[in-house]
């Protein structure tokens, strides 16, 4: 297979992709959406023990459940934002190997860590429970990867002088 | 950073991301590996359910399996071969990321199946998605193979 043909291929499964993770996101956000909507209208975002229980609650969990849940929000976005911006680099330009691509890989390896380690602190200041799951080896494949790609940005600098 | 430092630093991640793989894999098979939700309970009878139910389901518990353990070899042999090689960018290791990208659309279809023929329901996950791009990672892997051919005639 010639350059072209590679370039290409990559073009339409990234193009795919894009749709794939847009359609995606559509369906959970209209899944969701409404229940989380009508949770919030009804309330069952308050603290299910009552006030005496929520007194109860030490003051460091509060304290580290509101800036974990906003971190935990921030990185879902981050994670989101990078994978698409990586699928959008990938499905244009000539050449898969640039500085855009590898930092978008880095930012999505580096969130996937982050998001891991926020949902188990998360999950153990809310739920008293310790769930790790394996978000954060795909990150550091990402950050591999991202390594990778940026080696291929230097041979590729190196293709286009010779030319 | 020059070309060396880079996959110096490659080799270190890999090889870090390798052991890591091994620590996870280990520590799960032993159950001691903080894990302790249950995402999906299909209960099936063999007994209630019609005879083309019965062998899906097993065809589908069989990819399942496949997929996982496939996955996770050939996840950990990328790392090992990143960790060991001159260059990043070989047909071997395309071919490896170009395995796991199948393993896991494989994983993904078995596992939505599964959960349809048991509840009827379909829940998507983001699987067939790392494997659409790892496919296109492992196309990347052979450009830059390429490119690792033409700089090595150059030089």
């Amino acid at each position: 297979m010639n350059n072209e043909k590679m370039i290409s291929k990559l073009k339409v499964i990234s193009r795919i992709s894009v749709v794939g993770v847009i359609a995606y996101i559509a369906l959970m956000a209209y899944r969701y959406l409404p229940d989380v909507i009508s949770g919030f209208m009804d309330g069952w975002n308050s603290y299910d023990g009552g006030e005496a229980a929520a007194d109860e609650m030490p003051v460091w969990k509060i304290l580290t459940a509101v800036p974990c849940g906003i971190a935990f929000a921030a990185t879902l976005i981050i994670i989101i934002v990078a994978g698409l911006q990586l699928l959008f680099s990938l499905s244009k330009g000539n050449s898969p190997f640039n500085e855009k691509v590898s930092k978008s890989i880095k930012n999505l390896g580096v969130s996937c860590i982050v998001f891991e380690i926020v949902r188990t602190f998360l999950m153990f200041v809310t739920l008293d429970t310790v769930h790790i799951g394996m978000l954060w080896l795909a990150g550091l494949v990402l950050c591999a990867f991202s390594l990778i790609f940026r080696y291929g940005t230097i041979l590729q600098q190196e293709s286009d002088e010779t030319l | 950073m020059d070309k060396e430092k880079l996959t110096k630093k490659i080799k270190k991640l890999s090889r870090f991301t390798f052991y890591a793989m091994i620590f996870y894999c280990i520590l799960n098979c032993c159950d001691i590996w903080p894990d302790n939700v249950k995402r999906h309970n299909v209960h099936m009878d063999i007994n209630d359910m019609p005879l083309w139910k019965g062998i899906l389901s097993i065809a589908a518990i069989f990819f399942l399996v496949v997929g996982v353990v496939g996955a996770f070899i050939s996840a950990m042999k990328t790392m090992s071969y990143l960790s060991k090689g001159r260059t990043p960018f070989t047909k071997k290791i395309a071919n490896r990321v170009r395995d796991l990208g199948i393993y896991f659309i494989v994983m993904e279809i078995a596992c939505n199946a599964l959960v349809f023929i048991g509840s009827g329901k379909i829940e998507p996950d983001l699987f067939w998605l790392a494997g659409l791009v790892l496919y296109a990672f492992s196309v990347v892997f052979r450009y830059g193979a390429k490119l690792q051919k033409e700089s090595d005639e150059t030089l």
